[in-house]
């Protein structure tokens, strides 16, 4: 049975979608004043505009019902699913704007995975995109990366009310870690702020140790401490984390990223005191023991290649890129084009599968996530259980994730539905790849990479690639990012209006 | 007393030492393995 | 007699210093790009190389007396590794309001260096200054203001609107 649309729902939908584009315009005043501190006056005029196109889109959107309209649980996925699409939009424009891309297309896919905290880019020419732009396609990331819901909540623009728990539910953050959604977006970015103030005064003083201008220094390792916190993957020079030829960047950004992949509700628990929590948790667990085993297959690997003469050479670059893609970050310090030609089958597998699983639940990352891993190999061990025991007996399990739950087949379905999608879109991706040519390795590769919202690149996402690909790419990350159900359920409210208006007429 | 257990904002510069001293040595840990991984092949 | 004696000595002085020239042109040296480098199919793992690119980054410092400049050949920056005296010619690297110095790298190519953690990096024997670096003009254009302009101007319409409403006016 699926419930119609009405007139209100429409104009409740495209307010909220209006108010978040709308706080775009205000979020892009950092890049401008970003481009008037260094003289940049081209990129400053690029970002009047786009504040000028956000605030006018936002705004004529949000006409279309009062301020404070309720919104409904499925408008409010509606409206998660429609506002990484807006927000991109307008996001592109003064991008767009800068000359540094090939057109609107490609701006638009910069956009969308800078707020899906993907990391892949069509920019060019990177080494001479002006300080404003990079400002800006970080900032995406961090506001990407702490949802642009909670973004807006923390602004506090015109959400009020009902509509704004709904919005929050709705971004696949499903457990509330404080009672109050105000208070959980303030805890999302008191730890964030923590966070990113760390990041950026260590990596600034090894920028500056490095041999970097002041302003460099500190703009540096702000951008790369939010890509890796966000577990983004953006960088400000196209060698990515390779233009510091430094074994602290390395190692500060490697911790930052598995900052960046604990889930919230984890950081809360911790620094409410209760410390053993990191070890009990089914999916601290999980993403250990997953980052555990690749780390040896990536080992074998690449030592397997013989590239690299020393095993200290392995650790190295296997562990930073391992570690890059199982938070879904997609920091590098190697030429995409290694990937296909130099490090070897089972260090490109074990990449793959790193990326294909991701971090964890409520935070940053992408991927099918560690807890639906914990949770899945928790119910085959139920199942085989089951099959050993007596018929008389009664087996359960309980798994320990902030309590002890007991293993459900809801919860176990769900994790099961939610693996499945990913797989498939995973598959179908790579497939498409290939169609358009591309060796399937390196499409799989390309196409995990951009659902589970990494950035790791193998070289096929590039300004020339194919428009429809690019396309491709872009809803892999829309979707992965928004788990899929968001998604489904605007396509099924599509068809379900649409269906109305036929029986209406 | 139970409104302190449950404020996240007081325990904080303890819990992220905590945190920090957790991922470096499951750092170490990794290394550990992998260095190991690739003595052997 | 004379004569004689002071042909050969000039034979003599000419082959010893053409000698040296001789030896560093049997080294054989391939000329390449940046992009070739970094695509881990060039065959060039440990040899010779030879690249022209714009200097992108600051010396960055490299440990034991050397630094890091990053050359941007063929749209891939190469990371290259030399004596820091080597580097002093530098000036200008290239970002937004610069392009930076034009250079010739000389230096041996490796795919996975020892050294740096397993880096490929190009060693430098010898870096040439080709041009010098300038400060680049970028000119903006002002429509793009017109256009912030007449947005803003809309969305202020847009929000006294919203606000009417809410105060329970009419519109």
């Amino acid at each position: 049975m699926w419930v119609g649309f009405e007139r209100r729902d429409l104009g409740a939908i495209a307010h909220y979608t209006g108010m978040l584009v709308a706080s775009m315009a205000l979020l892009m005043l950092i890049p401008l004043l970003t481009a008037f501190a260094a003289g940049e006056w081209g990129p400053a005029l690029d970002y009047a505009c786009g504040i000028g196109v956000a605030a006018a889109f936002g705004m004529l959107l949000a006409q279309s019902a009062p301020r404070g309209t309720h919104l409904t649980r499925r408008n409010a996925l509606i409206v998660t699913a429609l506002a990484w699409l807006a927000a991109s939009l307008v996001a592109a424009v003064p991008l767009s704007l800068s000359g540094h891309y090939g057109g609107f297309v490609d701006a638009f896919f910069d956009a969308i995975s800078g707020l899906t905290t993907s990391g892949l880019t069509l920019v060019q020419d990177l080494d001479h995109l002006a300080l404003a732009h990079n400002m800006w396609r970080h900032l995406l990331h961090l506001i990407g990366g702490q949802g642009i819901v909670v973004a807006a909540l923390s602004v506090s623009l015109g959400l009020r009310g009902g509509g704004a728990v709904s919005l929050y539910m709705a971004e696949g953050r499903d457990e509330r870690i404080l009672p109050n959604v105000m208070h959980t977006a303030r805890f999302i970015w008191f730890v964030t702020a923590i966070y990113v103030t760390l990041g950026t005064v260590v990596l600034s003083v090894s920028n500056l140790i490095q041999g970097m201008e002041a302003g460099r220094s500190v703009l540096h390792a702000f951008w790369a401490t939010v890509a890796c916190y966000d577990t983004g993957g953006f960088g400000p020079q196209s060698q990515n984390a390779m233009y510091y030829h430094s074994p602290i960047f390395e190692g500060v950004t490697v911790i930052l990223m598995l900052a960046g992949t604990l889930n919230f509700n984890l950081h809360a628990d911790i620094w409410r005191g209760d410390r053993k929590e990191i070890f009990k948790n089914l999916e601290a667990r999980a993403l250990a023991t997953n980052i555990a085993v690749l780390s040896v297959v990536i080992g074998i690997g690449l030592a397997a290649t013989r590239l690299f003469s020393t095993p200290g050479e392995v650790v190295r670059k296997g562990l930073y890129h391992l570690i890059s893609a199982n938070s879904g970050t997609g920091h590098q310090t190697l030429y995409n084009a290694g990937w296909a030609n130099g490090y070897g089958g089972l260090a490109f597998a074990a990449i793959v599968l790193a990326m294909a699983f991701g971090g964890m639940a409520s935070s940053t990352a992408g991927g099918i996530k560690a807890l639906r891993l914990g949770l899945i190999a928790k119910g085959v061990v139920l199942r085989v259980r089951e099959s050993i025991a007596p018929t008389s007996a009664v087996v359960r399990s309980t798994y320990h994730h902030l309590l002890d739950v007991p293993l459900s087949v809801d919860v176990l379905a769900n994790a099961l539905m939610l693996f499945v999608l990913y797989l498939v879109t995973y598959i179908s991706g790579g497939m498409i790849g290939a169609a358009y040519g591309y060796p399937i390795g390196e499409a799989l590769f390309e196409s995990v990479s951009a659902t589970a919202n990494v950035g790791l690149s193998t070289g096929i996402t590039s300004p020339a690639m194919p428009l429809g690909l690019k396309v491709v790419y872009m809803l892999q990350m829309w979707a992965g990012r928004l788990e899929f159900i968001a998604l489904f359920v605007l396509v099924a409210s599509a068809i379900a209006a649409l269906r109305a208006k036929r029986g209406r007429a | 007393m139970e409104l302190r257990f449950h404020n996240p904002y007081r325990g904080w510069l303890a819990g992220l030492l905590i945190e920090i001293a957790v991922f470096a040595a499951f750092i170490i840990v990794v290394v550990a393995l992998a260095l190991a991984a690739a003595r052997i092949s | 007699m004379r004569r004689y004696a002071a042909a050969l000595l000039a034979v003599v002085v000419l082959g010893f210093v053409s000698l040296p020239v001789r030896g560093f042109a049997i080294e054989p040296v391939t000329e390449t790009t940046g992009a070739e480098l970094a695509s881990m199919t060039s065959g060039l793992d440990g040899q010779l190389v030879r690249f022209e690119g714009e200097v992108i980054s600051e010396t960055l410092d490299g440990g034991q007396g050397h630094v890091w400049v990053n050359v941007l050949s063929e749209g891939v920056a190469i990371g290259v590794w030399m004596p820091a005296e080597m580097a002093g010619e530098l000036e200008v690297f290239g970002r937004y309001s610069h392009t930076g110095d034009t250079v010739v790298v000389t230096g041996t190519l490796s795919e996975g260096c020892d050294l740096h953690g397993g880096d490929l990096d190009v060693h430098a024997e010898r870096l040439e200054l080709l041009t010098r670096g300038e400060s680049r003009e970028r000119p903006g254009d002002l429509w793009k203001l017109g256009v912030g302009l007449a947005g803003l101007t809309v969305a202020y319409a847009g929000w006294r609107r919203m606000r009417r409403l809410a105060d329970g006016g009419q519109v």
